[in-house]
């Protein structure tokens, strides 16, 4: 229906539209004017009788005194309502003279009234003729005024009939826009098929079916038209592509030609035998270097030879006119100039004979084959590399047999050359041979690839070897394959070498495997895991049985603790119990020196003499052919060794396999003593909580906020609360009652238990019963597992009676510290004292000699005079210690040990000299400052030189050395001298102390040492002695380096 | 002389409107309009001439005159209006072609003049001195 419609729009609305529009635009023009006329007319017409009107009631009026008529008709004559201009009436008077008597408008001009412009006015005059009065009525309407009403009147109808107009118009566009846009359209789209546009689309834009015919007709004819162009186009291409096709043989044909000569270097050359003329192609000017324009007459190509070349070129010639006969010779041109090199040419020729069967012209070619002379000569030598090279070269045929050999390749294999030849290499196949590998080099020589492999070959002999093999086709210059050639090296010992490392690293990988299972095991599951971790080695080395065994040194025997067994393998754990080591002297020899036993073969063991039990009779009853043991060590003591046989076959333990193997021993070894410390820690931890349950001492756990957690039973009877009375309460509140201060020790304790840090300290506290105690408490931050801090823990002792002693102690402290001062001063005045007594003593029995040569020579006086001078040195060493250890504070200051070392020795020269001892001192030139007391350490170094002079070995050259050694903040004096030496392992406790003597020397007095000892100490050092008794001594001071701050 | 003539002239304007109300006196109007019996002879002319429309309680003002076959109406038509008959129709015509005024009511006799005043109410008429009918019911006393 719709479509129907569409179609109408065009057959019928349009035509319609158009009549409708013209008869709109012709009413417009029309009715207007006859609207004009017929308006005009009425006008005229009521004009007409209102003027009759006007002129009967002005009759009447003046005739009959009626003025109501005239003043009705006045009224219908109302000049705004009606539309007149004006309504005058005029009075002829009696001059004849027309004036006007009244108007309408009062005061409209005269002059307009009496001669009024009939283009402008419409005007209509009646006579009035009555008894008094002669005139006229003139009633005039303004030509606009008509004009404007017929408009006012018209423009309704105007308005209407515009609108008809534009919406027939419109209707008119639309409808032409209907029909005219598609055919613009179309009008295009045929203009473009025109010029060949074949491939734009063309649209249906109407449905209107004149123009949808057309427009299907277009589309059709647009498909015809590209039918058409796709035939001629294909035409075309295949035209083209013929002529090009041809033109490219063509010009392939010419090119290969070309370079066929180019390539060969092949040109050709005649000689005119007459003449001499000759010409050649470009290529053998190229050969020879001949310039373009040189003149080619009279034989000249001589010149481009040597005088051994043209002979040779002459006697082909020669022989070529002859013979009749073609000639093929290759031989060596010589350079003639500067710019040729050596080249080797191919000269062929053959004579043309004339009608008289006479020679007269030689053509032929002549070709660069210095290349190929090159390439020859390579291959030649090639050929001798591959004849002499140590890798073995084969080279076969297609098909894979053998055409040629080197001689590496025959030496490798076995087989001589006629045993080879027409074989394939397949003969060197076995079964250990990788068959996926012998079918990849097969698949991809096949393919005509290079490949590259390693394969496992067996020689004449059922030698081995491992090949690597470049296999490369030969190919033929066209490409084609003709051959292969293989390059074998033999890779054998690398083989082996990279199996052991491989099984080195398996080996190392399970090692590994094991350690991280032994890192985070229980200790339970050790025992488990050591049998596991046995098994795995085991099958991993091949052995058919693995074990640990442990040393009794005590009892000289050896116990098998762990076994593991292959299938079919009879433990014998139970049958090696206790085993006397005796039977296995070398065994325990080489564990002793850290070294494993290895035997590849029982059997080459020596056999045990007189039924006796020896390494061999017990092995070979186990059926054990090869084993290792290794031993196990810990911290230097030799504990046990892990064992592996190999029962069914024998086995080669190699040095790597062992070394991991003694890692594993160790391993091992780390796990048992983990396994013992895990033991001797759960020991160690239920004693210790036995002890904090059942000690004396009050444990108490308080957390972070000091409330207590947990409390033993010592704490509560100290404390007198019960567990319950104190868990969840705060220690402080507890036990401090309103002692602020001992809170505060408290609060200060736990800060510092937050840092970390421990403590001990005492504290006053009250018990339950409100009495007084004094606690020692040792206390120390507690942490939780993950080290994070949780509180604190406290060990208490109730030292409430210990308190009441030390106050005790203290009163009696104090008393004797007065009694030791007391004493001091007693030391101190005895030996001054007597020291004064013992110094008259001594000045008196000097007078005496001198004064009586009698007492000199009393044996009774002597004698007494030396115990005199026993008691003056006794009492001079006396004051001395007494000195040292009232001095607690020696005054310290900055010495330069050199000079006092030079002082020293200046002391001494007159002793070196006498003793005949020779001192060794490389005197320093930088002072070596130390922090002590002048006068202490030249006794100290004299003491030390005197003791090295006096206790000299008279059987030696004796000698003293001198050294001084800085070493971080502390400078060492060493002394040392090859005396008589001291046995340190009996008289070390004892050096240096107070009246030791070590040997019979008469000067011998048991003081010095204890005297420089005491020095040293003063000054904050020490000494150490190194002494072995008739080899000498070696003693060394160590003194604080004195430091500038 | 121009200056004499506009004197004579002022001079006798108000000569002339003392001879037309002397002669007012030959003539008897009479009014039907309540409250209103007596009017000057200058409100009475001006009347006559169409100077007023409305009566003060506002009914129409009708003029009755007496139409050219009058006896009276040359009197009329000389006191009222100045002139002869014909004027005083010509005065009308002027003012009733205009639509300036309500046209008069002309009547041929006394007796038609007392009539028809007697009977709309708002109506002026004028007729002869002593008229033996004149009803004094709707005597209009001329004042000075």
């Amino acid at each position: 229906m719709k479509n129907f419609f569409q179609s109408l729009t065009f057959r019928i609305w349009f035509p319609f539209a158009l009549v409708i529009s013209l008869l709109l635009f012709s009413l417009s023009i029309l009715y207007p004017n006859r609207q004009e006329i017929l308006l005009r007319k009425t006008f005229e017409f009521e004009l007409d009788q209102l003027t009759k009107a006007t002129m009967l009631g002005v009759r009447v009026a003046l005739n009959n005194n009626d003025f109501n008529g005239l003043s009705e008709i006045m009224s219908l004559v109302n000049l705004k309502a009606s539309g007149l201009e004006f309504a005058a009436i005029t009075e002829i008077t009696e001059e004849g003279i027309e004036k006007v008597f009244v108007s309408d408008p009062l005061q409209y001009p005269q002059e307009i009234i009496l001669n009024p412009n009939e283009d402008l006015f419409l005007l209509r005059k009646e006579k009035i003729s009555t008894e008094y009065f002669e005139g006229y009525v003139i009633l005039a309407v303004n030509n606009a005024s008509i004009e404007k009403e017929i408009f006012e009147i018209n423009y309704p109808v105007f308005i209407f009939l515009g609108i008809l107009l534009i919406l027939s118009l419109g209707i008119f566009f639309v409808l032409a826009n209907q029909i005219s846009s598609p055919i613009s359209y179309l009008t295009g789209v045929s203009n473009e098929l025109k010029t060949g546009k074949y491939d734009s689309e063309i649209k249906l834009v109407s449905n209107i079916s004149e123009i949808s015919d057309l427009n299907f007709s277009l589309l059709d004819l647009k498909e015809e038209l590209k039918k058409a162009r796709a035939q001629n186009v294909e035409f075309n291409k295949q035209l083209e592509d013929q002529i090009q096709i041809r033109t490219e043989d063509l010009e392939k044909t010419t090119k290969r030609l070309l370079e066929a000569q180019n390539f060969s270097n092949l040109g050709d050359f005649e000689i005119d035998l007459d003449t001499g003329i000759w010409a050649c192609s470009p290529i053998v000017d190229r050969i020879f270097n001949i310039p373009k324009n040189f003149p080619r007459k009279n034989f000249t190509w001589k010149y481009f030879l040597s005088k051994e070349n043209q002979q040779i070129m002459v006697d082909l010639l020669d022989k070529a006119i002859a013979s009749g006969q073609n000639f093929s010779k290759d031989f060596k041109i010589q350079p003639f100039n500067f710019h040729s090199s050596e080249k080797w040419i191919s000269i062929t020729g053959s004579p043309v004979k004339n009608g008289a069967s006479e020679t007269r012209f030689i053509k032929g070619t002549i070709q660069d084959i210095t290349e190929r002379k090159n390439i020859e000569n390579e291959v030649e030598k090639l050929s001798l590399v591959a004849k002499r090279t140590s890798n073995s070269v084969v080279i076969t045929d297609l098909d894979f047999k053998i055409q040629w050999v080197n001689d590496a390749f025959l030496k490798l294999s076995g087989y001589s050359m006629e045993e080879l030849k027409g074989n394939t290499p397949k003969m060197f196949q076995f079964e250990k041979t990788d068959k996926k590998v012998a079918s990849y080099i097969k698949e991809q020589v096949f393919m005509g690839k290079d490949v590259t492999a390693e394969v496992l070959n067996r020689g004449k002999y059922g030698n081995e070897y491992w090949l690597q093999l470049n296999i490369v086709p030969l190919r033929e210059d066209s490409g084609e394959i003709r051959g292969y050639m293989a390059l074998e090296t033999d890779i054998t010992e690398l083989k082996i070498k990279d199996e052991k490392i491989q099984r080195q690293v398996e080996l190392q990988n399970i090692l590994i495997d094991i350690s991280s299972t032994y890192i985070n095991i229980d200790v339970k599951y050790i025992e488990i895991t050591i049998n596991s971790s046995l098994e795995k080695l085991a099958k991993f080395v091949e052995a058919d049985r693995a074990y640990i065994f442990d040393y009794n040194l005590k009892d000289f025997t050896t116990s098998n603790t762990y076994e593991w067994c292959a299938q079919d393998i009879l433990p014998e754990i139970e049958n090696l119990q206790n085993v006397p080591l005796e039977y296995i002297p070398d065994w325990l020899e080489q564990h002793s020196k850290k070294l494993p036993m290895i035997v590849p073969d029982v059997l080459t063991l020596p056999i045990a003499e007189n039924e006796e039990l020896n390494l061999r009779s017990i092995l070979e009853p186990q059926g054990i052919k090869s084993l290792v043991t290794i031993p196990m060590y810990e911290d230097d003591t030799l504990v046990g060794f892990l064992g592996f046989d190999s029962v069914q076959k024998k086995r080669f333990f190699a040095e790597e396999e062992v070394k991991l193997l003694t890692l594993f021993g160790q391993m091992l070894i780390n796990v048992r003593q983990r396994q013992k410390f895990q033991k001797r820690l759960q020991v160690q931890e239920e004693k210790y909580r036995n002890i904090i349950a059942n000690m004396n001492l009050g444990f108490l756990e308080v957390d972070t906020n000091d409330i207590i957690q947990n409390a033993n039973q010592s704490f509560c009877k100290m404390s007198g609360f019960n567990l319950n009375e104190m868990v969840g309460k705060k220690g402080i509140d507890l036990f401090f009652g309103n002692d602020q201060n001992s809170k505060k020790i408290i609060l200060k304790r736990n800060l510092l238990r937050a840092t970390g840090k421990s403590d001990v300290y005492e504290i006053e506290v009250t018990n339950k019963f409100s009495e007084k105690r004094y606690w020692l408490v040792s206390g120390g931050p507690n942490f939780s597992d993950a080290g994070e801090f949780i509180g604190s823990i406290g060990i208490h002792l109730d030292i409430t009676e210990k308190k009441k002693l030390e106050n005790e102690q203290q009163i009696l402290l104090n008393l004797t510290q007065n009694q030791n001062e007391r004493l001091k001063n007693f030391a101190h005045i005895v030996s001054h004292n007597l020291r004064s007594h013992a110094a008259n003593l001594s000045g008196m029995i000097s007078f005496m000699e001198v004064q009586s040569q009698d007492f000199v020579e009393n044996l009774f006086f002597q004698n007494f005079k030396n115990v005199i001078d026993n008691l003056m040195e006794s009492i001079q060493n006396l004051s001395e210690v007494a000195e040292i250890q009232t001095n607690d504070k020696t005054k310290m200051e900055k010495i330069d040990l050199a000079d006092i070392l030079k002082l020293s020795l200046s002391n001494v020269s007159g002793l070196v000299k006498t003793s005949g001892v020779t001192i060794n001192y490389d005197q320093q030139n930088e002072p070596i400052t130390v922090l002590g007391n002048a006068s202490y350490l030249e006794s100290i170094t004299l003491n030390l030189l005197t003791n090295a002079i006096k206790y000299r070995d008279p059987e030696k050259n004796s000698e003293v050395e001198i050294k001084i050694e800085v070493v971080d903040d502390l400078v060492h004096l060493k002394v040392i001298d090859n005396g008589l030496g001291i046995d340190l392992n009996r008289q070390r406790r004892k050096i240096f102390g107070m009246y030791k003597t070590f040997h019979d020397h008469p000067d011998a007095r048991g003081i010095g040492l204890f005297i420089t000892k005491n020095q040293v100490e003063a000054l904050g050092g020490k000494i150490e002695v190194e002494s072995e008794e008739g080899k000498g001594s070696v003693f060394t001071v160590s003194l604080k380096k004195f430091k500038d701050d | 002389m121009k200056l004499k003539i506009l004197i004579l002239f002022i001079l006798l304007i108000p000569m002339e409107l003392t001879s037309q109300s002397q002669k007012l006196g030959d003539l008897d109007f009479l009014i039907n309009v309540s409250n209103i019996s007596s009017l000057s002879s200058k409100e009475t002319i001006s009347i006559f001439r169409n100077g007023r429309s409305l009566w003060p309680n506002d009914q129409r003002v009708t003029i009755v005159l007496p139409s050219n076959k009058s006896l009276f109406a040359e009197k009329v038509a000389l006191e009222l209006y100045g002139g002869s008959i014909s004027s005083m129709q010509k005065f009308w015509l002027a003012l009733v072609f205009q639509g300036r005024a309500n046209p008069p009511v002309f009547l041929q006799t006394e007796e038609e003049i007392f009539d028809f005043v007697s009977k709309n109410p708002g109506s002026i008429g004028v007729v002869g001195k002593g008229h033996p009918k004149f009803p004094e019911k709707y005597r209009l006393t001329i004042t000075q």
